[in-house]
């Protein structure tokens, strides 16, 4: 259904609901508890991937090799509807990635960074700009390769676009992950607690029980019964896991902010109520 | 005044570092002078906004560093070397202004690359502005610091000990930089006494984390009047003394009688009002 411009131009102009946003932003306290400044923090992520692209392009050149080599859909065996599958081992390697970077005391405790006006919320929110333009470019990605193909015999069995966001969320999940894990462990912990740890969550979930398998960052799309030749849609709400994960995302940034923030009494109410629906999200995601 | 301290607290266990420190500084070069451990740096640290005194009072450039709004905005009008530059070793020279050009909210990339070059020129860098900071001898870093410190051409500077480890070149070169505004208020730390006569319009000498003395080098040399002498051996009233290039023993303390008294420097000044303590190793 299309909207008429004059009413869209009605409802902005004389409405104002930027403004509404704004006021009832900063009734509830929240101006004051994200305190990212976007503008340095976008001009901040891409000082950083230009960074990471020039030192660290063993990095990139490993970003590349996983992307050529992830499966991909639709392909010509029902495998390849499992292609999401692939963005675990992203998951663990961005994690990794993201911990590397911004670990070694990066602007924790280096007084002349201290001293500088763009506070730690923002350097936090450039990490967040990163890691969400990639998982942005993946999807986009996705979406290319979903549609963009010749539909295969067992279309109806592919994820919809809200379905393939759990690629992406993985993406900005690993690298939150890893962005905590730098902040809050010594650098030689750090990154066996998060690969370890990361392994573990989807053994756990995935091995033993199927009725928390929805539970694990990555769940495969399809799986097969013991006769080979019958493929099935895992049980569960993949639509409902997505929005888990994105909610385990969301509680990330607040974690990282949070490590930031002189302000945390508002931050640790915002986190309360991501915490609430992420575990609503995560319970409506099980068969 | 950009620079108002009353009764300036501080503690670190049972280390006093600030002891009720009051202080103004305006427009000009102002140099700090004090023995180590005398709370220079800690006073330093709490003008940059990145450490919070126990108690008294300080405004910077007519803010108050314990509001955060403030502080934000005091951030955006300074400029801060502190004694350990802390640059990341992978970034060469132009990474590293232009990452600090960020977080000073430079957020215009044509613009932040003019600045960019503007400061690395400045500490005569620019044939090193691709080299990466982990080669860089430790004269190059502090003008690295000092780089980065200039970036946006700040109302206030705070240098800690900016002038360590710059060939006599490049000293020279940095008195030129940090002197060329007279209405920019540059509020330095130092050892180098002679920087202090040559620069500073003002000069405080901070003990036990008090002012001992604050007026102009001449003040505090001429402060030093009658206590300095030279004579071919030492003096039993001498509380410090050291022979010469010439072969006398130049002396600071109570005279004897009859002794050639001689012209006191900024140097002798110093060390008559901070005594043998300036000869101490740090004791923080």
């Amino acid at each position: 259904m299309e909207i008429p411009v004059f009413v869209l131009g009605v409802f902005f102009e004389k409405l104002r609901p930027d403004l509404w946003v704004r006021r009832w932003w900063a009734r509830l306290g929240l101006r004051p508890l994200l305190g990212v400044r976007l503008p340095v923090a976008v001009a901040l992520a891409g000082v950083e991937a230009r960074r990471l692209a020039v030192r660290a392009s063993s990095l990139l050149v490993l970003y590349v090799v996983w992307r050529m080599l992830s499966s991909s859909f639709p392909a010509t065996t029902y495998d390849g509807v499992n292609g999401l599958v692939g963005f675990y081992l992203a998951f663990l390697g961005i994690a990794v990635m993201a911990l590397l970077a911004s670990i070694g005391g990066r602007d924790r405790g280096v007084e002349l960074v201290e001293a500088l006006p763009a506070a730690g919320r923002t350097r936090a929110g450039s990490w967040f700009v990163l890691l969400g333009g990639l998982a942005l470019v993946e999807y986009l990605l996705l979406l290319v390769r979903r549609y963009g193909a010749e539909l295969p015999a067992y279309e109806d069995l592919l994820p919809n676009p809200w379905e393939l966001v759990q690629g992406p969320a993985m993406l900005l999940g690993g690298g939150l992950l890893g962005l905590l894990a730098a902040r809050r462990l010594p650098a030689w912990v750090a990154a066996p607690v998060c690969v370890i740890g990361s392994i573990a969550w989807v053994g756990v979930l995935s091995g033993t029980f199927d009725r928390t398998t929805m539970l694990a960052p990555v769940v495969e799309w399809i799986r097969y019964d013991d006769d080979p030749s019958i493929v099935v849609l895992e049980p569960g709400s993949f639509a409902w896991h997505n929005a888990y994960l994105l909610g385990l995302c969301a509680l990330g940034m607040v974690a990282v902010l949070l490590l930031e923030s002189t302000r945390r009494r508002a931050l640790l109410g915002l986190g309360a109520v991501v915490t609430a629906g992420t575990a609503v999200a995560g319970a409506l995601a099980l068969p | 005044m950009t620079v108002q301290v009353r009764e300036l607290r501080k503690r670190f266990g049972r280390t006093t570092a600030l002891d009720g420190l009051t202080l103004d500084v305006g427009p000009g070069v102002t140099g700090l002078l004090g023995p180590n451990g005398a709370g220079k740096t800690t006073l330093l640290r709490v003008l940059a906004t990145v450490l919070a005194p126990d108690s008294g009072s300080v405004r910077v450039l007519g803010r108050d560093p314990g509001d955060p709004k403030e502080r934000t905005e005091i951030r955006r009008r300074l400029g801060y070397l502190p004694q350990e530059v802390g640059a990341y070793n992978g970034f060469s020279v132009r990474e590293f202004v232009d990452y600090v050009a960020v977080l000073k909210e430079h957020t215009d990339r044509k613009a932040r690359r003019a600045e960019v070059d503007r400061v690395i020129e400045l500490v005569d860098l620019t044939g090193q502005a691709y080299t990466r900071i982990k080669t860089l001898s430790g004269g190059m870093r502090r003008r690295l610091g000092l780089a980065t410190a200039y970036l946006g051409d700040p109302e206030l500077l705070v240098l800690d000990e900016p002038a360590v480890g710059l060939d006599p070149h490049q000293r020279l070169r940095f008195r030129e930089v940090v002197s060329a505004d007279p209405r920019r208020t540059v509020l330095l730390s130092t050892h180098q006494t002679e920087d202090v006569a040559a620069l500073c319009r003002e000069v405080v000498v901070v003990n036990e984390g008090r002012v001992l003395f604050r007026g102009s080098p001449a003040e505090l040399a001429a402060s030093a009047r009658g206590r300095v002498w030279r004579n071919d051996v030492r003096d039993p009233g001498a509380d410090l003394a050291w022979v010469a290039g010439d072969g006398s023993t130049r002396q600071i303390g109570d005279p004897p009688a009859g002794v050639e008294l001689v012209e006191p420097t900024v140097e002798d000044a110093y060390l008559v009002l901070v005594g043998a303590k300036a000869l101490e190793p740090a004791a923080v």
